[in-house]
């Protein structure tokens, strides 16, 4: 589905992400892991084609279609959703007016498909009338990310920090919708930016890379999520 | 063509009144440029017709509404119809020189004063309107152009209510020929006595040959509400020159600006507030979305006098820029003589958030509309605002609103 080959950015005459190679198979949850300031954010704008992200070398293929010269609009269109680590806050419209107007079908049943996703979530339904996640707390703003990707629907979704800031229950909510998104639509593929080692706990993941300084230096399976927490990143970036 | 007007007086047999004017406008002479990026010589120094002959009929045909519909046509007064007679309104159409004694006439800028010289020189007459206790009253005024040839109009309009009254002012335009110049130079002149309020709209519809100077002056008596809201969508050059003065204490003002422009449009805004009793309560609110080559400025000036207290003055500029030959002035002011006040000014030039527009191209919204969320998202807090639907019906404002946003699509 995602093919990363020999990526280099730059933002400003900086690299930021060195020689970095991935890929992603329909179907399969990747979990992207490192210290702060390594990159991973970084490579989630560049998937999605934000503003001086430049490609300096290498390719980005999504369902064999290069995406290096498409902007972040046509990404989005081909599939691909990304969670932000910090929401913004749009004063002015409602949540629901927001919501409607990422249907892109079945426009006249949307008041129901939302209403649904909101007892789902345990979003508050008066939720929607205020402001798009103006005054809303951290959890909210994440459900409300969660909401959003259920609406759009995308084939591959990359959740940034998706488990940063939230309760226990909340935690249980959110991934128990992302398992259902899955069940639902077997072929989409997810790459979750985390810091959490106890995500295993709430999803099983296909593999999990290490990201340090723009580079993937290991990838592995579950055991590797084991020496992150014994050793800590340092020890396994000196091995 | 100030030079002209002045020779042309001192050529003239000389009155007192004349002769008061005259050192005005002498005076005034240098400062009427408002600072030294206006635009208005450029404007003025165009060649127009003065004297233009009463001969044009209005073959326009217009929808009167309800209660006062008064006519301008080629800037003559031309027609007035009153829907639902009552002896609550007097209008008369007198010569300027009858209510001199009634009006204040010293603290007027350069243009006001040529109005009134204009309107003395041609014998023309000017607009009084008298409404009385208690009333609501809307007023409509129309100004119709059908002119072949470019032409300078000065028009004149002397609003009086006593307590307790409403009033709704509606300014409406209608533009036959396109491809001829005209400057419109207009003073209105309101009165609030106590307890009054009175909105004022103004959503011009104007086409790109249209030029005009608007001089607002409005005097509030104890207890008076007044609320302006202006739209700058497609005129091609305005000057706006808005004095507001509290006479009385316990008085308020709002004032909701939205400017969007584009291709090569001016528009200059100049908004001068004086606190001259206590407690009184103004807002200034000014958003302006500006593209390609267009020119904006917005002076504001609050002044409170020595011996006031408790008043609150509060003024708030927004400006976005979204082209590099944009070019965009501001001077936000305050003169404060007294220490018992509440007065602050904000001011923001910028550019779009970045940040929300990538946010919401994720979202499979394309930039256009994005752009457009971002910017009503801003000019959503204005235009429904609170004290204007308080005093008017949704409807209408539906209406305003959808103006708004089929310019906003154009500058995206």
């Amino acid at each position: 589905m995602l093919i990363i080959k020999n990526l280099y950015v730059k933002i400003k005459n900086n690299l930021i992400i060195k020689k970095l190679n991935l890929k992603i198979n329909k179907g399969e949850i990747h979990i992207l892991m490192g210290p702060n300031g390594s990159g991973k954010s970084s490579l989630s704008y560049t998937i999605t084609r934000k503003v001086n992200y430049n490609i300096y070398k290498g390719k980005i293929k999504f369902n064999n279609k290069l995406i290096n010269k498409l902007n972040t609009y046509e990404v989005s269109k081909l599939g691909i959703f990304l969670s932000f680590q910090y929401p913004i806050e749009i004063y002015g419209i409602t949540m629901f007016n927001f919501l409607k107007n990422l249907f892109k079908k079945n426009k006249n049943k949307y008041i129901k498909y939302i209403f649904k996703l909101c007892n789902k979530l345990d979003i508050n339904k008066k939720y929607l009338n205020r402001y798009f996640n103006y005054g809303f707390s951290g959890g909210e703003k994440k459900k409300n990310e969660i909401l959003q990707m259920l609406i759009l629907k995308p084939k591959f979704s990359i959740l940034d920090e998706i488990d940063s800031g939230l309760d226990i229950d909340s935690l249980k909510i959110i991934f128990n919708n992302i398992k259902y998104y899955i069940k639902k639509k077997k072929d989409s593929s997810f790459l979750i930016i985390t810091h959490n080692t106890n995500i295993i706990n709430y999803i099983k993941p296909n593999f999990i890379h290490i990201l340090y300084n723009g580079k993937i230096i290991k990838t592995g399976n579950l055991h590797l999520l084991n020496k992150i927490n014994k050793y800590g990143y340092k020890n396994i970036i000196n091995f | 063509m100030i030079n002209k007007i002045i020779n042309f007086l001192k050529k003239k047999k000389k009155n007192n009144f004349l002769n008061f004017v005259l050192k005005k406008i002498i005076k005034l002479k240098k400062k009427y440029l408002y600072n030294k990026y206006s635009k208005i010589n450029n404007i003025i120094n165009k060649k127009y017709n003065f004297f233009l002959k009463k001969n044009y009929k209005n073959k326009i045909k217009i929808k009167y509404k309800k209660d006062i519909n008064i006519l301008f046509l080629n800037g003559f007064f031309y027609k007035k119809k009153i829907i639902n007679k009552n002896k609550y309104i007097k209008i008369k159409n007198e010569i300027f020189n009858n209510f001199k004694k009634n009006i204040n006439i010293n603290n007027y800028n350069i243009f006001s004063y040529l109005n009134i010289i204009y309107s003395i020189l041609n014998k023309e007459k000017s607009i009084f309107i008298f409404i009385k206790k208690k009333k609501k009253i809307k007023l409509n005024l129309f100004f119709i152009y059908n002119n072949l040839c470019s032409i300078f109009t000065n028009i004149k309009i002397f609003i009086f209510l006593e307590e307790k009254c409403y009033l709704e002012i509606n300014e409406k335009y209608f533009i036959k020929k396109k491809k001829i110049y005209i400057l419109n130079n207009l003073l209105i002149n309101i009165f609030l006595n106590k307890k009054c309020k009175v909105i004022y709209f103004r959503n011009s519809k104007k086409n790109n040959y249209f030029n005009s100077i608007n001089n607002i002056y409005i005097y509030q008596k104890k207890k008076s509400n007044f609320i302006l809201y202006d739209i700058f969508l497609k005129e091609k050059f305005t000057l706006n020159n808005v004095y507001i003065n509290f006479l009385g204490n316990n008085s308020l003002s709002r004032i909701y600006n939205i400017v969007l422009a584009n291709k090569k449009q001016i528009i200059e805004n100049n908004i001068i507030i004086y606190n001259k009793k206590n407690n009184c309560n103004s807002k200034q609110y000014y958003i302006g979305i500006f593209n390609n080559r267009s020119y904006g400025i917005i002076n504001g000036l609050i002044k409170i006098n020595k011996e006031t207290k408790n008043n609150i003055s509060f003024q708030n500029y927004k400006n976005f820029i979204l082209s590099n030959k944009v070019f965009f002035y501001s001077k936000p002011q305050l003169n404060i003589f007294s220490n018992n006040v509440k007065c602050s000014h904000g001011l923001t030039i910028g550019q779009i958030d970045k940040n929300i527009i990538f946010y919401l191209q994720t979202r499979s919204i394309n930039t256009k509309n994005s752009k457009l969320i971002f910017f009503l998202s801003i000019l959503l807090k204005l235009m429904y605002n609170k004290y204007i639907i308080s005093m008017c019906k949704i409807k209408k404002i539906k209406k305003l609103n959808k103006k708004i946003i089929n310019k906003l699509k154009k500058i995206c």
